[in-house]
């Protein structure tokens, strides 16, 4: 059911909570207390969306839980349809996930129940002056690549610019996929891998409203991929150095605050790794963080590249858990023809062991898993 | 089908092997409930990591993965791979000479 409070005021505030009590609250203080929108009160998705359809709405403050979906649905169907329109979730349940996925949706602000009515007001208020949601400025070093996955993993409705010298390009994305692309006569997958060669250039984002013919038939992942394969092989035959690829070092910032202390929370890191030394099939192995900050490793290579490999193998796994519908990836074994690594989580840490290509280490799996447990105990 | 994908089917507690490409696309699989779509996603991700692995270190010959309710397998031979699915159980590796 939709209601509204009409003022002679421009802008459109949309509520959406199906909680009475919530309604008739912010009715009651909105009826004394003046604020510069047209209110319209919602109690569904579904109803929200059909107001959202019909009339211009500049603000919308949702609830997270409603009875037909949630007010992260609602979301990102706002973005997807109306992207120019700001969002305030609001929660009686409030949680660092949720926070951080409204945040990621492009929500200006998570509020949780029960919120002070005034401090509300002075937001919509601000709210107002707001010209764009997140962040301006210029970015540099930032790859087609890191462009692509961004706009897609936010589901965001954007038409991308793309420009290098006289070249102009056009990206678009809808709901999460990379759907159009253009470049001079080039259209769509060929457009793109012409653009993904350029070394460096400079780009605008604009909302758009005119629907752009389906171009891009692969998934984003697939593209990428494809887009990094032809380059490398471009770069291969004309002898050029690989700087100039997008970046694929996968080795994560260190991570800060309360995820930094619990990772360095682990003292019998050292006994560990001389613990496994001792295996006569070990040539190493090394303790890192998730992230693939090293914490301790007795090894003939790199320490700091094998932990960076054992963090992307596994944050790979996590990947496919994902896929697979399970929860955490619990063993990662991987083999070539130089080397054999057995990866295993520790706690917040991992596990890495580097092992002689002629080892027979599978039987050994749960010794090796036994050998850490004996240290921390 | 390839017979080293008939073989890996063959193995008790396998749910689907399928082989794919350097890209990811599928070039056969095995009959299962995964839909297609999952079996890309899951090639594509393969794919991806090889191609890194490649790039950084040396050639992936075998890659295995274990989850709580799953284990996944992918083999490499320079020109097609080819993965599997099993059981959380499952032998494979016992299975299979020479890992």
């Amino acid at each position: 059911m939709t209601s509204a409070i009409h003022s002679t005021h421009k802008g459109s505030l949309l509520v959406i909570d199906d909680d009475p009590g919530i309604i008739e609250s912010l009715a009651l203080h909105w009826k004394h207390k003046e604020i510069p929108y047209n209110i319209i009160f919602s109690e569904t998705v579904e109803d929200a969306l059909r107001v959202l359809a019909t009339q211009q709405v500049d603000v919308v403050l949702t609830d997270q839980q409603l009875p037909d979906a949630t007010g992260l649905f609602l979301m990102t169907e706002i973005n997807r349809r109306h992207p120019l329109i700001k969002v305030i979730l609001m929660t009686a349940r409030p949680s660092e996930e949720t926070r951080l996925k409204a945040l990621a949706l492009g929500a200006v602000e998570f509020i949780a129940k029960p919120f002070d009515l005034n401090t509300l007001d002075s937001l919509l208020l601000n709210i107002r002056s707001i010209k764009h949601v997140g962040f301006s400025g210029i970015i540099y070093q930032l790859s087609l690549a890191d462009m692509v996955q961004l706009k897609c993993s936010t589901l965001a409705r954007v038409k991308i610019i793309l420009k290098n010298g006289p070249h102009e390009g056009i990206l678009y994305f809808d709901k999460g996929s990379f759907i159009h692309s253009k470049l001079g006569g080039l259209e769509g997958e060929e457009a793109f891998y012409q653009m993904f060669s350029w070394q460096r250039g400079q780009f605008e984002e604009h909302p758009y409203l005119d629907n752009p013919v389906k171009n891009i038939k692969r998934n984003w992942e697939g593209l990428l991929l494809e887009a990094a394969q032809k380059k490398d092989e471009i770069l291969i035959s004309s002898d050029q150095d690989f700087d100039s690829l997008p970046p694929q070092d996968t080795t994560p910032e260190p991570l800060q605050g309360d995820d930094a202390w619990n990772e360095t929370k682990n003292p019998p890191d050292e006994n560990a790794v001389i613990n496994l030394s001792t295996f006569p099939d070990v040539k190493g192995s090394l303790i890192s963080s998730r992230s693939g900050t090293l914490l301790t490793a007795s090894l003939d290579e790199n320490p700091n590249q094998a932990g960076a490999l054992a963090s992307f193998l596994v944050q790979q796994g996590e990947c496919l858990a994902r896929i697979l519908r399970e929860e955490t990836t619990q063993e990662v074994f991987i083999e070539t023809v130089l080397e054999k690594r057995f990866i295993f989580p520790r706690g917040q840490n991992l596990v890495a062991i580097h092992l002689a290509p002629e080892t027979a280490s599978w039987p050994m799996r749960e010794t090796f898993k036994q050998s850490i447990k004996s240290s921390d105990s | 089908m390839s017979d080293f994908q008939d073989t890996l089917a063959k193995i008790d507690g396998v749910q689907v092997a399928w082989t794919y490409d350097t890209r990811g696309n599928i070039r056969s699989k095995t009959i299962s409930d995964y839909t297609d779509d999952i079996l890309r996603e899951i090639s594509t991700l393969l794919a991806s990591l090889a191609f890194m692995h490649k790039k950084n270190s040396s050639t992936i010959s075998k890659l295995h993965y274990r989850f709580k309710n799953h284990q996944l397998w992918t083999f490499f031979d320079g020109e097609n791979y080819t993965a599997l699915i099993a059981d959380e159980d499952a032998m494979i590796a016992e299975s299979m000479d020479g890992l």
